[in-house]
């Protein structure tokens, strides 16, 4: 057997090729499609490296919401703001929604997450199943490489 | 008016048809609903936790999804993946028209395909397999699924190809995802999946995380043990792990030990238990029975590997003197772990008062010794008497959203059938034949290729046709640069029901574009043995069907279409109801019929459902379902209605040896492949929270993709330090078997041991499972893709 070429190519020819692959295949009626099915393939495939080079808490501006409903995104650095059993690093800033001037505003936790999931009672403590913010709130790299999502309805 | 959220909860939850439009807007929350959607229930679509979540509906797409507030699953709350369910059905370049491969097999890159009707292309398929069958026979044909087929797609392929082509072909990934989690149940306790349920959560004082990341994996069962913690303070969290992760900066204590040595760790837990007289002897007596199976029992390295289990009675006193060795000095030898920390288990284990949950997923079943590692964690619970009450509960997590549902219940591996059948077992099959109403003979008592063996088969030429459906079986495999040239040999042809362009269409003759998710009607079974349903709730796109209407239609190529005629006067369709093409195209309820026929196989056996309109009215139910009402605890006379009253305690899955669980003398063997002078590292893949396996539907979704654009080599600082490497270095990592080529990651949000590499492999461009060996259990045949050695090196 032979192996599969390695991966080698640059991110730039990466990049032409997930841009290229962002056009939807021509619609056809039973002749070849005039884009290739395939974004990408072991051959051409070359990763990149995550960068998470938001700005600090207190100086990033609050991104769109996807749709309502939808958790924020996180548009700050997050790094060395952990979530352990003895404190949640997010709440200093969350909890009351602080202003740092400027129309940098920490957007304030809503009481839906004081919210008793079970009961519907109202409390001043969030509530533990929220107590994990990153299993919802996401934080959005410098990641420039599009798939297909720039084409969504 | 305005909706509340109360009233939203009041309409969500209308049984009879929970659909409620809404013309005026809708709060729940805090949150404004645009007004006119149209809400209903569905299970989510990923992991195997199954989160109810409500989908907003408005001209044939789905504009909102927020957690189901009436689900005792998710209590209202979904994560960061399920909160974008929205998303996933609706990237530009989803597959719309059946395909075939106009480029010779050889070419993946660019790949040309030709549109064709589903008329032509489903000819082409049925002639491939009759070829096949004339040429090969059964055996050179195989459908390959998986744990996210719905459980009447599951059912529909078993049936298929056990009583239509006379194949046991039918397997599926989640073979690599909980197979040692199905030996475990069965040579343990005679019968699959957990006696208990997620009620535990609410109910245990210490949670112990064998190799399982839930934290990133199962955030909302996650959820439940950070509120548990965060609500009875003194909850004990330990995570026991290979790599330091996310579920360890909640725990009390996280105790990192070498890839293999949990064998060794569960075994020096026992000995202490012994030692200090922890155990249970009034339950031992009563409920367990002891067993040795056979060692030194291979890894599964080499084609055509055969394994046959040859168990032995044993006693107490042989347990005790097989355990003997493993003294906390010999543990801590193998597995790194000091004295104090495995005494620290084992009080745990042992304290009458600690009500004890162990969770586990890959790290466990993902092992080339996963059978026994799942036997060894029941033996601490059988030990001191911990199980089938709330809390006390050993719980085998699933990845998949209906691994349990339909994997393992319908039966979807090569040697299975239905609610625990299997085909090895005459009387078994004559049961299926029955219900199938086929003659006696028609299924074969040869179980069929399990994922690693159909992958060889395939690259011996000795299965010419495979069909992907749910799966996405040439970038989840391990050892792919030889199993992908199997698939690109000219004799092989490959079919691939997909959604999207991946690694596997790449490989593909013929390309099914299929209906996804609550573009059809469906049924799922998560991890605490409950059902779920949903309704169609709009129209796939283009020329996109279902994998239940595509099984027909092959079925009704092959001559076999009777198979799935059913009654219309019996299953008629219901009037108002958005019906998936597979029920319109039958004329009759089809997902209806082929539910209740499977409920035949397990009613009265243990594994009773309800009727199917039952489940359309409810968040699901936990099975055995006796009388309408399900079952939280098994085994257990309090909540379970097969064990007769004054039992108490009755494994009757292991009726033949007086209702007794087993603990099995398991002890520490060697991996196949352990790092050395010249690929000093280990590696281990996984997954991250933001990603659904091969990343297919994920990395489609814009925020779910820039949250974790690509996979990473994660490094100890130390190692990082040693090789000459830093954050961002770009670097070649390679095994005996190939490479690829990735960023070091040392500030990532996991931290592996000294001398270890994690790459998770969601990244279609970081085919890491190129690297990755394929060695198995032997008893379960489930891949080790937590262990093999690499080496690394520094590019420019």
């Amino acid at each position: 057997m032979s192996r599969l070429p390695t991966i080698s190519t640059s991110l730039l020819l990466a990049m032409i090729v997930l841009a290229s692959a962002c056009t939807p295949p021509g619609p056809g009626s039973g002749g070849v499609p005039s884009k290739p099915y395939f974004h990408d393939s072991l051959e051409t495939g070359h990763p990149g490296m995550n960068v998470y080079s938001a700005p600090a808490p207190g100086q990033s501006t609050v991104l769109p919401r996807e749709y309502p409903g939808a958790p924020p995104l996180v548009p700050h650095d997050i790094s060395g703001l952990d979530i352990t059993k003895d404190a949640n690093a997010c709440l200093g800033c969350h909890s009351d929604g602080i202003s740092f001037g400027e129309g940098h505003v920490a957007t304030k936790i809503p009481p839906s997450h004081y919210t008793n999931q079970s009961t519907g009672a109202e409390t001043t403590e969030l509530q533990g199943l929220r107590y994990n913010c990153n299993i919802c709130h996401i934080q959005q790299s410098e990641e420039q490489s599009l798939w297909c999502f720039d084409c969504h309805n | 008016m305005t909706v509340n959220r109360r009233d939203f909860i009041k309409i969500a939850s209308t049984s009879a048809v929970t659909a409620a439009a809404l013309s005026s807007g809708l709060t729940r929350g805090d949150v404004d609903y645009p007004a006119g959607l149209t809400w209903d229930k569905a299970p989510c679509r990923f992991c195997g936790t199954g989160c109810s979540v409500l989908v907003g509906v408005k001209n044939n797409d789905i504009i909102a999804v927020t957690g189901d507030p009436d689900s005792p699953v998710n209590e209202g709350l979904l994560c960061c993946k399920g909160y974008r369910l929205n998303k996933i059905h609706s990237a530009s370049d989803r597959l719309k028209k059946p395909l075939i491969r106009v480029s010779p097999k050889s070419v993946t890159k660019d790949a040309e395909f030709r549109e064709a009707s589903w008329d032509e292309t489903l000819d082409l398929i049925a002639s491939k397999m009759q070829e096949t069958l004339a040429d090969i026979g059964p055996t050179g044909i195989a459908y390959y699924g998986s744990g996210q087929n719905t459980i009447w797609e599951g059912y529909a392929s078993s049936k298929l190809f056990r009583a239509g082509l006379r194949s046991n072909n039918v397997e599926c990934s989640a073979r690599h995802c909980m197979a040692s989690a199905v030996a475990g149940f069965m040579t343990t306790f005679g019968m699959d999946e957990p006696m208990g349920c997620y009620d535990d959560f609410e109910h245990a004082d210490a949670f112990v995380l064998w190799g399982s990341n839930m934290a990133e994996m199962h955030p909302r069962l996650w959820a439940r043990i950070v509120r548990r913690k965060l609500s009875a303070p003194t909850t004990q969290i330990i995570n026991l792990s290979t790599i330091h992760n996310l579920s360890g900066e909640m725990a009390d204590k996280e105790i990192i030990f070498s890839p293999q040595s949990d064998l060794a760790i569960a075994n020096g837990i026992a000995k202490l238990l012994i030692d200090n007289g922890k155990i249970d002897n009034s339950f031992i007596n009563d409920h367990v029975a002891f067993k040795a199976g056979k060692t030194n029992i291979g890894y599964g390295l080499e084609d055509n590997f055969s394994f046959q289990e040859a168990a032995t009675a044993a006693t107490l006193n042989d347990l005790i003197a097989h355990v003997a060795s493993y003294t906390p000095e010999y543990v801590e030898q193998i597995s790194g772990v000091s004295p104090a920390d495995l005494n620290a288990l084992a009080d745990i284990y042992g304290d009458p008062n600690i009500k004890v949950m162990s969770l586990w997923t890959m790290g466990v079943n993902q092992h080339t010794r996963g059978t026994w590692m799942n036997n060894l964690i029941y033996n601490l619970h059988l030990l001191t008497g911990k199980i089938s009450t709330p809390g006390n509960s050993p719980y085998s997590l699933t990845g998949q959203p209906s691994a349990c549902g339909t994997a393992r219940e319908t039966g979807t591996f090569s040697h299975r059938l239905p609610a625990d059948m299997v085909v090895a077992n005459a009387e078994h099959r004559a049961i299926a034949e029955g219900i199938w109403n086929v003659p006696a003979g028609t299924i074969p008592a040869q179980p069929g290729y399990h994922t690693i063996e159909m992958l060889r088969a395939l690259d011996r030429g000795d299965i010419k046709v495979l069909w992907n459906n749910t799966a996405n079986l040439f970038h989840d495999s391990p050892n792919l640069n030889r199993y992908r040239e199997g698939a690109k040999q000219d004799g092989a042809f490959i079919i691939v029901s997909e959604v999207y362009p991946n690694r596997c269409t790449e490989v593909a003759d013929v390309i099914l574009p299929s209906a996804m998710w609550v573009e059809k009607e469906g049924a799922f079974g998560n991890a605490e043995r409950r059902t779920h349903f949903w309704k169609k709730m709009i129209d796939a796109p283009g020329e996109s069907k279902s994998d239940l209407w595509q099984m027909v239609e092959i079925a009704k190529r092959m001559g076999v279409g009777a198979l799935f005629d059913y009654d219309a006067t019996a299953y008629p369709i219901p009037n108002g109801q958005k019906m998936s093409d597979a029920s319109l195209a039958a004329g009759c309820y089809l997902e209806k019929a082929l539910f209740e026929e499977y409920r035949l196989f397990g009613n009265g056996k243990g594994h009773d459902l309800a009727p199917f309109d039952v489940y359309h009215q409810t968040r699901g139910l936990r099975w055995p379902v006796v009388n309408g009402v399900e079952t939280r605890w098994r085994y257990n006379e309090d909540y379970d209605p097969y064990v007769a009253a004054g039992e108490g305690i009755n494994f009757y899955g292991n009726e033949a040896n007086g209702g007794k669980a087993v603990i099995w003398l398991r002890g520490y063997e060697q991996p196949p492949e352990m790092p050395d002078a010249n690929y000093p590292l280990w590696l281990c893949t996984g997954r991250v929270l933001e990603h659904w396996h091969s990343g297919t539907m994920t990395r489609r979704v814009e925020s779910l993709h820039k949250a974790y654009p690509h996979a990473t080599a994660a490094l100890h600082p130390t190692d990082a330090n040693n090789l000459g490497l830093v954050h961002g270095d770009y670097i070649r990592l390679s095994s005996r078997r190939g490479s690829v080529e990735l960023y070091v990651d040392i500030d990532g949000r996991v931290t592996p041991q000294e001398g270890m590499v994690f790459v998770p492999w969601f990244d279609e461009d970081v085919m890491i499972n190129q690297v990755t060996l394929d060695a198995y259990c032997p008893i379960s045949k489930q891949n080790d893709f937590k262990k093999c050695a690499v080496k690394l090196e520094k590019l420019s």
